[in-house]
């Protein structure tokens, strides 16, 4: 059975090397997720999602363990990941320049194991047209979007990671949704019989 | 996995367009959690706790030169036989003048008598350590065992201060 975070925290803060390794190979999927689908470039996303476990194992001590790590985790990510936006001044991009074939959507796509050929590239298709549909959305929509819908986090722990009000997250996710929804079906992706 | 996501994706627009907020949001959910994680490049985690100062495993004691391992023990070898062989000729010498009668002689030929069967037993080195002491009884035997003893401490020491600066560039 897994380790809970709390235990791999304190046996990390005695030295544990083990700890340390263990949480991160638990969380580097859904940080880097999480930083690459608001960056939207591959090696800067690298590059602060390494720097998101670096602050969080600097600042272990100071963590207080009745709150989730993951929310901690996915906060210093989210703001890391801000931080680098306003530094480059990266805005949403028109939809028209998102397509299939830029590397960093390219990590959202269904793989290879699908029934056939034909459905496999229209799976492909879909990942790509929804990957580029979030990354139309503002930041803040992209961000919402991957900590419930991807990350599975509850509204309480996305208004914690955000460090926005619960009713403003709640806000972000319709509008965000109305926007795929819209995106998608000017894109030709209609809901069938209908 | 297809057929699943278009159900899928069917459901999320259906649900949308009808204004049913928490069915749309099940649907999404699905949808998105159905496409393939983001990757993560080889050696990520290595990365981060070397960043983070953490020691990275397989860079422990083996990162120490073999040479100073190597040089210690061969200085050690050599203190010791040589210290062992002065021994054996400074008590051969003690129990055949009788000095040491009155004051347990007989402990140290005994003593003595053991440390030769024991020596003899593996092969001859009792005459090997004799001939050797013969040659080497005499001041410069002292000097040469307290060179060897103190290369050995310059060894150790050494040693030490190479294994806490590799500790220590481990944690920069």
């Amino acid at each position: 059975m897994a380790a809970s975070d709390q235990r791999l925290i304190a046996e990390a803060l005695r030295g544990s090397e083990d700890a340390y390794r263990a949480l991160v190979e638990r969380y580097q999927r859904p940080v880097l997720g999480l930083v690459l689908r608001i960056v939207r470039e591959r090696g800067l996303a690298e590059d602060l999602a390494q720097e998101t476990f670096v602050k969080a194992f600097g600042a272990l001590a100071t963590f207080q363990v009745e709150r989730k790590f993951s929310s901690w985790l996915f906060k210093i990510a989210h703001n890391a990941a801000i931080d680098a936006l306003r530094r480059r001044r990266l805005d949403t991009l028109p939809l028209e320049t998102a397509d299939a074939d830029r590397p960093d959507l390219l990590d959202f796509l269904p793989g290879p194991a699908t029934d056939s050929p034909a459905t496999a590239l229209e799976a492909r298709d879909l990942g790509a047209a929804l990957a580029a549909a979030i990354a139309a959305l503002k930041p803040e929509h992209r961000s919402a979007v991957e900590l419930r819908f991807v990350q599975g986090l509850a509204y309480e722990e996305i208004a914690d990671v955000l460090d926005l009000p619960l009713g403003t997250v709640k806000t972000h996710l319709h509008r965000a949704r109305k926007k795929l929804m819209e995106t998608l079906s000017a894109g030709g992706w209609q809901p069938a019989g209908g | 996995m297809n057929r699943k996501l278009d159900k899928t994706l069917n459901r999320w627009l259906r649900f949308e367009r009808a204004g049913d907020g928490r069915r749309a949001e099940r649907e999404l959910h699905r949808l998105l959690t159905a496409l393939p994680p983001a990757s993560v490049p080889a050696g990520f985690a290595d990365r981060v706790l070397a960043a983070s100062g953490v020691p990275v495993r397989g860079r422990s004691r083996r990162g120490v030169r073999p040479w100073i391992w190597r040089t210690a023990f061969g200085c050690w070898v050599v203190s010791g036989f040589l210290a062992a062989a002065v021994a054996v000729g400074f008590a051969a010498d003690l129990a055949r003048s009788g000095q040491l009668v009155a004051l347990g002689s007989k402990l140290v030929v005994g003593l003595g008598r053991l440390g030769t069967e024991t020596l003899a037993a593996v092969g001859g080195l009792w005459r090997a350590a004799e001939a050797v002491s013969a040659a080497l009884s005499g001041p410069a035997t002292l000097l040469l065992v307290l060179a060897c003893a103190l290369s050995s401490l310059m060894a150790l020491r050494a040693l030490h201060s190479v294994m806490a600066l590799e500790g220590s560039s481990r944690h920069a």
